[in-house]
């Protein structure tokens, strides 16, 4: 069935049955009232109940309306966040958004409101509960476990073998081989040079 | 006639690859010198026979032939002949047959660099590489076949490739340069598998390992930076980077492959981490064909995931068979490789670039855990759950500026031992010149917190790579008494490794703070434009002037032409568009950007109001943007002058000491 | 060399045991992600309350709300005219609202849309006949985020009490072929509804 209604698309789209005239996307919809667009829908009270805090305006709420349109994903676009798209079911969201923490709703509960309808796929970021915690906690203990595992081995390493001490310089031990003609050259220069500096501040 | 003559390239390819592949292993085994002379002289036909198919596949694109499936597919007599050519990576067919054709280059620059010595190594790096050819031969020839004939549509149908391939040049040349990165690793990973079954890992081995590793990765560094770069200049949403599964796995090799090189210079210097260093490369290849089959299984969300086919089985059991075999071989002979030096004190060069292998290997795992983290919930939660830009800025700023902050530590200290008071006296000059400085871009205005780490740590990191850079030429001046420039030449010629090592650091900083800056410190304005108005964003005032449609071969586009006045001086004019291609249902903006060193004025054109009379319009103001594609650019280059191949002073003749 | 000295175990069971319990995993996960669909978001508003609206009607016969529906099941039906799927989709649900008009209410919602185009869209479509159902105007899309609309067309059936049982996530197209007519399978799920 996918596979039809997607010919049937390129059919359409190819031959141009419907398209009149070129309609740009991003002008789709009717434009809001200022009015209009602060209202909430009689739906929010009944998902996240009253608005508990104070009405916001001005700057504040432009600082707000931002970070939160970070936080929640765009439905129509691929993994931008509805602050970052242009698309207009993003730009509505963001209006949307304004309406709310206007009317004094905090962080989590516009952050709810969205979920309801469409889950939590909306956040840019996990909830941080429950299973979700993995996804912080599985890196930590990866980097922790990595970090042990480093340190040991600076320590086993940092131990010189018996029978290689005799070759040790102070400086370490290099592979002679691996020496490259401009450390043979200059070396010795650099190392100087080390030492003077050393000197210098000691 | 290109379809019969398509396909029985790749069969060709197909059979010597398997043969090859057989013989290559056979070869490794006995040691014999005639299986080695077979091995190569198939490994060269097959090369020969993928570049001649895609050699095929291209005329018949030119040609119009529309009975070859692929160029039904995503032919058109209407795109442009530069459109044409490079459709051959536009659609997952074609991408895959281009995948051969590079695999095929790459082997024939490794035939030519293994002519003499390295005869114990060979067989089996060429095995495995042609084991990894037979795989995608199999898939040109059956699951992916682009060169079935078939019944042409008709000619309506044929509108062209991708319309997202067409809208801008840069992503005419992201695509190949990613390939030509990940493609590349096959190689190294041959080496590396061959170096896991002989159980040695010589000097020599070790470099030309390490040429063929610089290769791939500075074509990486290009394809993820050109990445991100058309993502600016096409997406229009003022960014570059959004953390997207697919650009997140082409971040990934690069991690590894970047962990791989510093760990290549300890295994060399100290033998040390010889183990560790193989297995980046088998991770890192691993790596490569699971981006493959993020971006082509269509089990990601994705911009990226063009393609939603069948093919996404088959990778991944590719994945698995790589996956399994390599741990296997491991865990079965790792034992031969064990480590022959000892380590300085923690203050040293050596233990820095330990530290830094941890977070390079810690910043992989950071960012394959987010972007498999959506499918693991669906699994155990069955619930759709997006892992984005936010957690992955989370942990990538402290990982990332600790990498920095060593790019600085490590090359300032030296080889081996070193006391407290030594480190202490090398550290101290860059490390407070770049606090001094931090604390004058706080006095000049700068509040955040992490730009300003970010610029006092990669401050650091660069001066750390400057003083390199010029204490062997000072030392040869006062030396050899040698004028500047003399000097300058001499130093660059002898260390030239270490130079474009310092060079790619350099590169590093600056694209650093340039992310850091840009991201942190931009400024948007939108809004509704009426003709003849203009919308204000810091010091600049956009005017409306008109609007335009028009058609091109293969887009309508609709134009906004924009006044840029600067503090009331006229400074140019911007036309921002919206394109639509036929067959696509949203229109493809294409912003305008205004660049200076400073800053680019970066506009979006969201809509025109149906009469022209109003344009809806947001700006960005997205400073040191520029600077990141200097570093990159400084970076690919340091890359190059480190890669170059070095003229020929000793014949290689202590091949696997 | 210190092998000699030392010999070391030939199989290294922590590499192996760390391997394989880096990659078993991530194989398995990507296997489980091969059956999913990334593109089918689900529904969280299933068997929950539907979000409450009034909305103004196209035909400028005042507004219309969820409520006065109540005691039906409803039909809410997401659409617009520049959606390419939308017009095909369009004569299934004019059919079936007239054929089971008197037991169950249909909705149109214009996302994303105009008045005048929407009125002419659908006089051309209808051929000058009235609707078989009211078509409402969202200005600003805001019932379409309280009903998690992911893009046009989407359908959300709505039973007599409010509840939300069910939603069609594209067109219900006409087909010749019995398992993939639209036609059948929206007649099925009214027949659950009823």
């Amino acid at each position: 069935m996918r596979i039809t209604a997607a010919l049937l698309l390129t059919m359409m789209a190819t031959t141009s049955a419907w398209g009149q005239s070129p309609r740009w996307a991003n002008d789709r919809g009717e434009d809001a009232s200022a009015e209009q667009l602060l209202t909430l829908g009689e739906d929010v009270i009944d998902t996240i109940g009253p608005a508990t805090g104070p009405p916001l305006q001005g700057p504040a709420l432009a600082a707000r309306t931002e970070a939160l349109a970070s936080e929640i994903r765009c439905p129509v676009c691929q993994g931008q966040s509805v602050q970052a798209s242009t698309a207009e079911a993003a730009r509505n969201m963001k209006a949307q958004i304004e309406a709310l923490v206007a009317a004094g709703y905090s962080d989590e509960e516009v952050l709810r409101y969205f979920e309801a309808s469409y889950g939590e796929f909306i956040r840019m970021m996990p909830r941080a509960e429950g299973f979700n915690l993995l996804v912080w906690i599985i890196p930590a203990l990866a980097l922790l476990l990595g970090a042990l595992a480093t340190w040991r081995t600076i320590r086993r390493l940092g131990v010189e073998q018996p029978g290689q001490g005799s070759q040790s310089t102070p400086k370490g031990q290099l592979k002679a081989a691996s020496l490259s003609t401009e450390e043979k050259e200059l070396g010795p220069w650099i190392e100087q040079i080390r030492t003077e500096l050393e000197s210098g501040h000691g | 006639m290109n379809s019969a003559l398509g396909q029985g390239l790749i069969l060709l390819s197909l059979a010597t690859a398997t043969v090859g592949c057989i013989l290559g292993f056979a070869a490794g085994r006995s040691g014999s010198a005639a299986g080695l002379r077979w091995t190569r002289w198939l490994a060269g036909t097959y090369a020969t026979s993928l570049i001649l198919a895609n050699l095929v596949m291209e005329y018949a694109l030119l040609t119009h032939d529309f009975t070859v499936k692929y160029v039904d597919m995503v032919g058109s007599t209407s795109s442009p002949t530069y459109i044409t050519i490079v459709s051959l990576w536009s659609s997952l067919e074609g991408s895959i047959l281009f995948w051969g054709m590079i695999l095929a280059i790459y082997i024939w620059g490794f035939l030519a660099t293994t002519r003499q010595g390295h005869e114990r190594m060979t067989p089996y790096t060429l095995a495995t590489v042609l084991a990894v050819g037979t795989f995608f031969s199999f898939l040109i020839a059956g699951p992916a076949d682009p060169f079935s004939a078939v019944q042409p549509r008709p000619d309506s149908m044929h509108t062209g490739p991708n319309p997202l391939l067409q809208n801008h040049w840069l992503m005419i040349i992201h695509p190949p340069a990613l390939y030509l990165g990940y493609v590349g690793m096959t190689i190294p990973f041959g080496m590396g598998v061959s170096a896991l079954l002989r159980g040695e890992l010589g000097a020599s081995w070790m470099a030309l390992t390490r040429s063929w590793m610089l290769v791939p990765f500075g074509f990486l560094t290009a394809g993820v930076v050109l990445g991100g770069w058309w993502a600016y200049e096409v997406l229009g949403w003022g960014g570059y980077w959004a953390w997207d599964p697919v650009e997140n796995a082409s971040f990934l090799p690069w991690l590894t492959a970047a962990a791989f090189l510093h760990a290549a210079m300890l295994e060399e210097r100290r033998g040390l981490l010889k183990a560790w260093t193989v297995v980046l490369l088998l991770v890192t290849f691993a790596l490569t064909i699971l981006g493959t089959f993020m971006t082509r299984s269509g089990v990601f969300n994705s911009v990226h995931s063009f393609t939603q086919s069948a093919i996404g089985p088959t990778f991944l059991v590719f994945l698995a068979v790589i996956l399994v075999i390599s741990v296997l071989l491991v865990g079965l002979r790792m034992h031969l490789l064990s480590d022959e030096g000892s380590l300085g004190s923690p203050l040293s060069r050596d233990a820095a670039f330990i530290v830094n292998n941890l977070l390079f290997a810690g910043f992989t795992f950071v960012v394959l855990v987010g972007t498999v983290f959506p499918l693991l919930a669906e699994a155990v939660r069955d619930i759709k759950l997006s892992v984005g830009a936010p957690f992955f800025n989370q942990l990538s700023v402290p990982i990332g500026l600790t990498i920095v902050f060593l790019m600085g530590v490590g090359p300032a200290l030296p080889w081996g031992r070193t006391s407290g008071k030594e480190a202490a006296s090398l550290l101290w000059v860059p490390l407070t010149t770049s606090l001094i400085l931090g604390a004058l871009a706080l006095a000049l205005g700068m509040r955040q917190l992490w730009p300003v780490v970010t610029l006092i740590v990669s401050l650091f990191a660069a001066l750390v790579a400057l003083r390199d850079m010029v204490t062997p030429v000072s030392a040869l001046m006062r030396r050899r008494g040698l004028p500047p420039l003399a000097a300058a030449s001499l130093a660059f010629r002898r260390g030239r490794r270490r130079y474009g090592g310092q060079i790619v650091h350099i590169g590093v900083a600056l694209v650093v703070v340039s992310i850091a800056v840009s991201s942190s410190y931009q400024v948007i304005e939108e809004g509704m434009v009426p003709k003849g108005q203009s919308l204000t964003i810091a010091d600049y005032e956009l005017r409306f002037e008109e609007s335009r449609s028009f058609r091109e071969p293969h887009r309508d586009v609709l134009e906004a032409q924009f006044t840029v006045l600067q503090n009331g001086r006229e400074v140019g004019s911007l036309g921002p568009r919206l394109n639509r291609y036929s067959g696509q249902m949203n229109p493809i903006g294409t912003p305008a950007v205004l660049s200076t060193a400073r800053q680019d004025l970066y506009l979006s054109l969201m809509s025109v109001a149906k009469d022209g009379q109003a344009a809806g319009l947001r700006a960005f103001i997205n400073p040191m943007v520029s600077w990141l594609w200097v570093g990159a650019t400084v970076m690919v280059l340091g890359v190059l002058i480190a890669a170059w191949p070095r003229r020929r002073q000793k014949p290689a003749t202590k091949a696997a000491a | 060399m210190n092998v000699a000295q030392t010999p070391k175990p030939a199989i290294s069971w922590p590499a192996l045991l760390v391997g394989l319990g880096l990659t078993l995993p991530l194989l398995g996960i990507l296997l489980s992600g091969l059956f999913h669909d990334p593109h089918d978001l689900g529904n969280p508003l299933e068997d929950e309350t539907a979000p409450r609206f009034t909305l103004p009607r196209l035909d400028g016969q005042g507004t219309l709300s969820l409520e006065q529906l109540r005691g039906k099941p409803t039909i809410i039906n997401f659409w617009a005219t520049w959606c390419q799927s939308c017009p095909l989709e369009h004569p299934v649900l004019e059919q079936a609202a007239r054929e089971f008009g008197d037991q169950v209410q249909f909705v149109g919602i214009a996302y994303e849309d105009k008045s005048e185009r929407l009125s002419a869209w659908l006089q051309r479509a209808n051929r000058g006949r009235p609707s078989a159902y009211p078509t409402l105007i969202d200005v600003g899309g805001k019932v379409a985020v309280a009903y998690g609309v992911y893009g046009v067309p989407e359908t959300y059936f709505v039973d007599a009490q409010g509840t939300v049982k069910h939603k069609k996530t594209g067109p219900f197209l006409p087909s010749a072929d019995p398992t993939a007519d639209g036609r059948l399978e929206l007649r099925r799920i009214l027949g659950e509804m009823l």
